[in-house]
Formats: C-alpha cells, structure tokens, sequence
C-alpha cells in the first residue's frame, strides 16, 4: 500500500463515496420493494441518534476539505481518527475518564468496537502457556552459563576469565562425566580425564589471580566464583550439571537442517542429551541455550571489545541480529540461512 | 480491559521485570513472559495462523539469547519482542514457500484464513480467540497494526518501526482495520433493521 500521507483523505472520500453509493443502492431496492418511506425514517432515526452524541472533530476535515457526518460512511456509526486512536489505546470506556468526549456504553458501534478488542487484548489463557516451560528452561540454562560473564564489570576482563574459569570447570565436568560413566562422543574428543587444574583445554588461560579483578562488589548470589572451581571435585557448578560433551552434540544438531536434526534425534549418541533436555521437543531450546555462551568462551579474543557481536554472527541457530532499531533490512540475513 | 495495562501501571512493572530478567532473575524472566507472551502469539497468528505456537517460541529463544543486549523500558520490550517475532514469522512465511530469501512484502503475505461470520458471534460473550480470528481476518497490513496498537499496546511509532513502514501508513492501516471491523459488527446491528423490511 501507498505510504504517502497524503493517500489518507483520498482514502477516506473513496470509502465515502462507495459508502454513499451503497447507501443509494439500498435506498433504490427498498422503493423498488415499495419500503422507500419506512427505510428512510429508520434511517433518519439512526442518524439522529448518533447526532446527539457526535461533535465536529478535526479528522473531519480530511475526508475531503470539509464537514461531513462520518455515520453514512458505513451507514453505521462515526469512527474518527480521534476515537480510532482511543479505541486502539483501551481508552474508550466511558465517562469515567473524565478526559474522554466519546462514552461507549450506548454507542451501537463502538461499543462492540471496544469489546472486540479488549476481548483480543484479555488476559492470557492457560492454552497459550502450554509453552512457556520450554522457553523457561531455555532461559535457566541461558541465566547459569552467563553468570560468570555478569559477575565482572568490565566485559573484556569479564570474558578473559570466563574463558579461564568455564575451561577449568570444563575439565572438570570432563572428569566428573568421565568418572560417571557419561563418556564423551566421537564429535568431541576427550581429553584426558586428569587434566591439570591449571592446564585448561581451551582458550587462553588468565595467568593473573581472578581475585584481583576489577568491582569484586558485584558479585552476584549463585554466580560462578571464579577462584572456587576446584576441578575434579563433584561440587555442583553449571558445567558438572551439563556434560562438556554435550556441547559439541548440540554444535553438530543446531548445524543440521530441519531434517538432519530429526534423524539425529533418534541416533544413541543423542539419547543422554534428549534425556537431559527433557525429551525431543526440548532439545533445540536446550542447546540454543546451552551452546552459544559456550562460543563466547572459544573465542574471548575473536572481538575483544565486542564480545556480543560474536554471538549472534558465530551461532549455527537462526539469527536475526536483534536490538530496539532491528528492522527489515536486517531480515535477508537471517533468511539466507 | 487491554490485559498489557496492568504491567504498565504508572511505574513500568514490565521495565523492571525486563532488567531483573537480564541480570538473571528467573522469577523476573517468567512474569515478563506471562505478561507479553499472550500477546505476542496472538500478533503472531495473524501471520502463520498455524505454526504461530512454533514460530512464537523460535521468537522467545532468541529474545533469551539476546536479551543481554536489550536496553529500553517496558514498551520498548514489547517492540522489540514483536520485531523478533515478526521476522521469524516472515522467515517461516518464506520457507515454506521454498522461495529466495528476499523480504516478503506483507501485500504477498497469504491472505487470511477462513473469517469468523462476525453475524454468529455473541458479542457480549465474545472470547478472545474469537476476537483474535476476527482481526486476523482483516487484510495482513491491517490486522497487523489493529494488533500491535490494541493488543500488544504499542503506539503508533513503536508499531511503525516494528512494520518497517511510518507511523502515518499504520496508524492509516489500523483505522482502516477498525472501520472493517466496525463494518463486520455492523452487521449484526443492521440485519435485523433489512430482515424487517423484506417481512413487510
């Protein structure tokens, strides 16, 4: 459609002039039907009805440069651009608004206008949350594997010892998972299962005492404590909950196409995870969540002072680099997947 | 009453919830859920009427992977959530139609689905999903703004740049939606007046 401005009253005066015909062609069959006198005074009597109630509002205008009742446009009632825009906003609900110049309660147009569309706009059933466990679960996993990354100030330091600390704890996990018989796939060689506590796997390990990082004050209840990891140890932390091996299966499943992933749902390399994600259903969610902070710790030096960036661009999922201005040019990326 | 009120009372419950939810209050994440997930889905079944569950929770999942990013109020969550949402709702669009990847103009978007007979409809007792079909059954342009203003609650700016268009051409697009719909309910009001004449 035009989205030139001015299309609006030129709109508006078509619809007017369609209406109004409508209106004559009524009138014409209800002569023909000999109906002509009793029609025109049904009609007369809709129209002032709706006069006592209507006031000359500046949308008016725009219908063609002058006045006119806006009731025959559908021969049904007055919708100005005004109390469009009420309606639309909730704000039509009668006098009690003291600020509002339409009640309707008694309007035999916005009336049903009005409850139409507070009815689309109620509250929320129990059918349309049957979903919500799943995008739940999904942000749980998403909240834990970020703890560490918010728990510093400084991003860039931030991510340095995330990447320090998940490649400890990753270890750990390796031998936690090695010990309890959760053995790491072919997709993801496992080291050995004794890894040096200060020999990480991956990524660059921070020399430097994580102690003396910067606004230990912001330290958060529950977040990864970057000197605590004792490896080895089965002390509960986010990675000896999710096996370091399932990272590397959720790589290779988000990186399948719709029908790869089913196929690969039913192999027995996926059965731990399947299990862990809480059935098939689960598994993407599970794995957007699990595997995507799991890049931001392989490569903390890729985009040093753009840590997110990488996220998004790096991801085997969808993505449509999303913020508040995201707009329609930002759709072909996501679609050339 | 438009279910999107009551988070916006005056002190931007839902803005709080949102910044509770990015430094990971799980508490937080579900209220904002609750709040917007309903409306969001119904915007979104105006798009992929079917697949609109699947495509709304594609649309959650990036809005928690991504949520890190987001700064802005309540109103700015809605939009921002409706503008994942809407282009994983264009991307299924456009798969499955097996087509090029190119922005689907949403003139090509598929007509809607079958149209509730508004004359059948109870009006007092109207249910949401009913209403929801009955706006879904307008033309795509139109239901989409009568959907982001009146029930995700965006105004017309907001809702403008979820849309990609200016704000003029959708407040235009959803008084255009009200006028049809006005005319569907109208209806009902008029038939008993033309039942009367061919009685007589």
């Amino acid at each position: 459609m035009s989205e030139d401005p001015n299309y609006e009253p030129r709109h508006d005066h078509g619809a007017e002039r369609d209406a109004q015909g409508d209106e004559r062609r009524d009138q014409h069959d209800a002569e023909r039907r000999g109906q002509h006198g009793d029609e025109r005074r049904d009609q007369q009597g809709r129209r002032d009805q709706q006069g006592d109630e209507r006031r000359y509002e500046p949308g008016d205008e725009l219908a063609g440069g002058y006045f006119v009742p806006r009731q025959d446009e559908y021969g049904a009632g007055a919708i100005d651009a005004d109390t469009a825009e009420q309606l639309l906003r909730g704000d039509l609900h009668g006098a009690r608004h003291g600020d509002l110049h339409v009640d309707t309660v008694d309007d035999p147009v916005l009336a049903p206008l009005a409850r139409l569309l507070d009815a689309a706009a109620g509250p929320g059933t129990p059918d349309e949350m049957r979903r919500a466990d799943a995008v739940f679960a999904a942000y749980a996993a998403r909240a834990q594997r970020r703890g560490g990354l918010r728990f510093f100030g400084m991003r860039l330091v931030g991510v340095k010892l995330a990447a320090a600390v998940a490649a400890a704890t990753a270890a750990g996990g390796l031998a936690l998972a090695a010990g309890t018989g959760v053995l790491p796939t072919p997709l993801h060689p496992a080291p050995a299962s004794h890894t040096p506590p200060n020999a990480p796997r991956t990524g660059p390990a921070t020399p430097g005492s994580p102690v003396s990082s910067p606004q230990p004050g912001e330290s958060q209840p529950g977040s990864a404590q970057p000197g605590s990891p004792q490896p080895g140890s089965p002390q509960p932390s986010p990675s000896a909950s999710v096996p370091a091996s399932f990272a590397g299966l959720c790589n290779a499943y988000l990186a399948g196409n719709k029908k790869e992933r089913a196929r690969q749902l039913t192999t027995p390399a996926l059965a731990e995870l399947v299990a862990a994600a809480g059935g098939e259903g689960n598994v993407e969610a599970y794995c957007v969540a699990l595997v995507e902070p799991g890049k931001e710790h392989g490569k903390p030096s890729a985009h040093p002072s753009h840590p997110d960036n990488a996220a998004p661009a790096s991801t085997a999922s969808d993505s449509t680099a999303p913020d508040s201005t995201a707009s329609e040019s930002t759709t072909p990326d996501s679609a050339a997947q | 009453m438009r279910a999107w009120r009551d988070g916006d009372g005056g002190h931007d419950a839902l803005g709080a919830a949102v910044e509770a939810a990015r430094s990971g209050d799980e508490a937080a994440f579900r209220a904002v859920y609750t709040q917007v997930h309903p409306g969001l889905l119904r915007y979104v079944r105006v798009l992929v009427s079917d697949e609109a569950e699947d495509v709304t929770s594609e649309a959650w999942l990036q809005v928690v992977r991504d949520l890190h990013k987001f700064r802005g109020d309540g109103a700015d969550f809605r939009a921002w959530a409706a503008t994942i949402a809407r282009h994983r709702a264009l991307d299924h669009v456009r798969h499955a139609r097996r087509r090029p990847a190119y922005p689907t103009p949403v003139e090509e978007l598929p007509e809607p689905r079958t149209a509730p007979d508004a004359a059948d409809l109870a009006l007092d007792t109207l249910s949401t999903a009913e209403a929801v079909a009955l706006v879904a059954s307008l033309p795509v342009d139109q239901a989409e703004a009568v959907m982001l203003r009146a029930v995700l609650g965006l105004d017309a700016v907001a809702a403008a740049k979820v849309l990609g268009k200016r704000p003029g051409a959708v407040r235009m697009a959803a008084h255009r939606g009200l006028h049809r719909l006005a005319e569907r309910l109208g209806a009902t009001e008029d038939r008993p007046r033309h039942a009367r004449g061919r009685d007589e």
